[in-house]
């Protein structure tokens, strides 16, 4: 893993002003990203550890969808390097890309079920997705493939952590460090977090709820997040807590934590574990009442802490030419 | 025409306006335009370590810049559709000159010069037609129009010229047409090719396998080979290539299907380095350039938010972004405004 270029030589930046109001990313990382990396590893950990039984193995799954859920947002870094975040969870799967995997590794047999082999499966044969169909829907078998697809879970959540623990946290705290590309001023650590606050809301309002809600005539419950595991709600309200985490973290926010705030109390209402409600009116409606919430939440967080921090949308990547 | 000595004798104050060479004025590295932290719009020259070397004001959001090859002098392109551009004198930080287009005609925000300077050959779209034209500008001669010709498809968009002043141009294939904006209009019929041009006549033209793959940034390496950043007309998603290569005479070559989905099939710049070795891409949308060198099959990621610029230094690769940064070989800087989408290299 290469976070500094070698194109770049070394090189020393001077002091750089910071943005209007610095957020303080210490604290982010040691309250919130670290933690919860720290959180995942040792869910999906647990998850490999379990004895090869459904009863066994379904708490720890849900333990380890809803530690996923706490740090989804974190696309930057460890997450998105080697295509590992959708290692860990490949959703949304609209051409059953796991099914297919699947049926693949099996048809390959145990030969295949090696840590070295999964990890050169696709993406959508491993991870959350895959250990879902084996642990609710046949029992866990074949056992072998099941605790494989397990340890190479778990091996994908330490990898994240070790790549925060071991480097990308220390790019972020010291910004302008030598050969620090990635992070030129203590403003690009705060936008970055910034920005995974803004992706993990549109994620939660556009995917975990907007999936499943289709359209008023096509409701699509089996769009779900995990909805085999009955997990979908459980990581609403886990991914919506992180982030309310994250946004008090970042700046002074009482209008968006209390958006917030009301959007997980709202979440945690619902009552409907797969979002199968979502096919039914007034089930329906209260799915959608928690999107709107959520958007507005996204609303106020791009006003309120985007606006204390500084931060602009992007210039270039919007222009298109 | 006038002939030189007449021409002198009817502008001898403006001859005085003639701008020094880049090495009298510290010798900038690059040009690139950028939006200040005001919403005001200004031309840059930047030194080989990141640094501002100058700075030109502009009426209004920028695209790309042309360098003179030997005088502190560059054309400042309006966003497409526009239809004027600005020679500016980087030394005085005054507009020498307007460039409007013909009737007719609109800029694609790229231009190059060529024949030492004494030429500035321009990308334009014939509007009633759709057709791609070269626009060819006295650079000698107080930038009058002398005549246009065929880019050799439709769409042109940046140009680029080889050692020996080939022109090549990226016909990105699409049509559009100021009355509908930037919508556009041929999505099903597309065609995007590479074309050379010598001495007005398209030579060759290049196309790639994928019609839906837009030929629209290409930057030319020191032995002719044409190096093409691809914009994916397909959902973003798509496993596509982003990257090609052209020589005369040869079939392309396309790199970089894997990382389609990552920089959500879209490339905003590319360059090669200056000792020729490597060749970036860069993806706003993705948040980083990919660095490609000959011979291995991993790519180099570097991760900037909003990142589109890329240019040669004298041996290796510099890169501008939306949120101020500068990355050279020499160091690195962050100033208070958003590069706009390229970078240009002043060859001196």
């Amino acid at each position: 893993m290469r976070y500094l270029p070698t194109v770049l030589a070394a090189f020393a930046l001077g002091a750089l002003t910071a943005g209007p109001l610095a957020a303080d990313v210490d604290a982010a990382l040691d309250e919130h990203v670290l933690p919860r990396m720290e959180r995942l590893a040792e869910a999906t950990a647990t998850l490999a550890d379990a004895p090869c039984e459904a009863d066994a193995l379904r708490p720890a799954f849900a333990g380890a969808a809803a530690a996923w859920a706490g740090v989804s947002h974190l696309t930057l870094g460890p997450a998105e390097e080697s295509g590992r975040a959708r290692a860990v969870l490949f959703w949304p799967d609209e051409r059953d890309s796991t099914a297919r995997g699947l049926r693949l590794l099996e048809q390959q047999g145990p030969e295949a079920w090696t840590p070295e082999a999964i990890a050169r499966a696709s993406v959508a044969a491993r991870g959350l997705g895959a250990l879902e169909r084996l642990i609710f829907e046949r029992d866990a078998a074949p056992c072998a493939l099941t605790l494989a697809l397990a340890d190479d879970l778990a091996a994908t959540a330490a990898a994240i952590r070790d790549g925060w623990t071991g480097g990308f946290a220390d790019l972020m705290r010291d910004p302008g460090g030598p050969g620090n590309t990635r992070f030129l001023t203590a403003g690009e650590a705060e936008a970055a977090l910034f920005t995974s606050l803004m992706t993990g809301l549109e994620l939660v309002a556009d995917q975990r709820l907007g999936r499943p809600l289709g359209s008023f005539d096509d409701p699509r419950p089996r769009a779900a997040e995990l909805w085999r595991a009955g997990v979908s709600q459980a990581m609403v309200v886990e991914s919506l807590t992180a982030l309310r985490e994250l946004a008090g973290l970042l700046a002074p926010a009482p209008r968006t934590t209390a958006a917030l705030d009301a959007a997980i109390a709202q979440a945690a209402r619902l009552d409907d574990p797969a979002f199968a409600g979502v096919a039914d009116p007034s089930g329906r409606f209260r799915v959608e009442a928690l999107q709107t919430a959520v958007c507005e939440a996204r609303n106020i967080a791009g006003d309120e802490i985007g606006g204390a921090l500084g931060v602009r949308a992007g210039f270039n990547s919007a222009d298109g030419d | 025409m006038l002939s030189r000595r007449g021409f002198l004798a009817a502008t001898g104050a403006a001859l005085a306006a003639v701008p020094p060479a880049w090495a009298e004025i510290g010798a900038p590295a690059f040009v690139a335009a950028a939006r200040e932290a005001d919403g005001a719009h200004a031309l840059f020259g930047l030194r080989d370590d990141g640094q501002i070397a100058f700075r030109v004001p502009l009426p209004d959001r920028g695209h790309a810049a042309a360098a003179h090859p030997v005088r502190a002098e560059a054309v400042g392109f309006a966003r497409r559709p526009g239809t004027f551009a600005l020679v500016l004198d980087c030394a005085e930080g005054r507009v020498l000159h307007r460039l409007d287009t013909p009737e007719g005609r609109h800029f694609y925000g790229h231009g190059v010069f060529v024949d030492g300077g004494r030429i500035l050959a321009t990308t334009e779209n014939d509007i009633a037609t759709g057709e791609g034209r070269i626009g060819l500008w006295d650079a000698a001669n107080g930038y009058a129009r002398l005549d246009e010709i065929a880019s050799g498809g439709i769409g042109p968009h940046e140009i680029t010229r080889l050692s020996d002043d080939t022109l090549v141009v990226a016909n990105g294939g699409i049509r559009t047409h100021p009355d509908h904006g930037r919508d556009k209009l041929n999505l099903d019929t597309m065609r995007p090719n590479l074309a050379y041009l010598v001495e007005g006549r398209v030579v060759e033209t290049a196309e790639l396998a994928d019609p839906k793959l837009s030929i629209r940034h290409i930057a030319a390496r020191a032995d002719g080979t044409v190096a093409i950043g691809l914009q994916s007309q397909r959902d973003p998603s798509e496993r596509v290539p982003l990257l090609a290569t052209h020589r005369r005479g040869a079939a392309a070559r396309t790199y970089g299907a894997d990382l389609a989905a990552t920089c959500a099939g879209y490339v905003g710049s590319v360059a090669w380095s200056g000792d020729g070795r490597r060749v970036a891409i860069t993806a706003p949308r993705g948040a980083r350039a990919v660095l490609f060198t000959e011979g291995d099959d991993t790519p180099e990621i570097v991760h900037r938010p909003d990142i589109c610029g890329v240019a040669p230094t004298a041996s290796g690769l510099a890169f501008t972004d939306g949120t101020g940064g500068v990355l050279t070989d020499r160091g690195a800087a962050k100033h208070a405004l958003s590069w706009d989408n390229h970078l240009v290299a002043i060859r001196g």
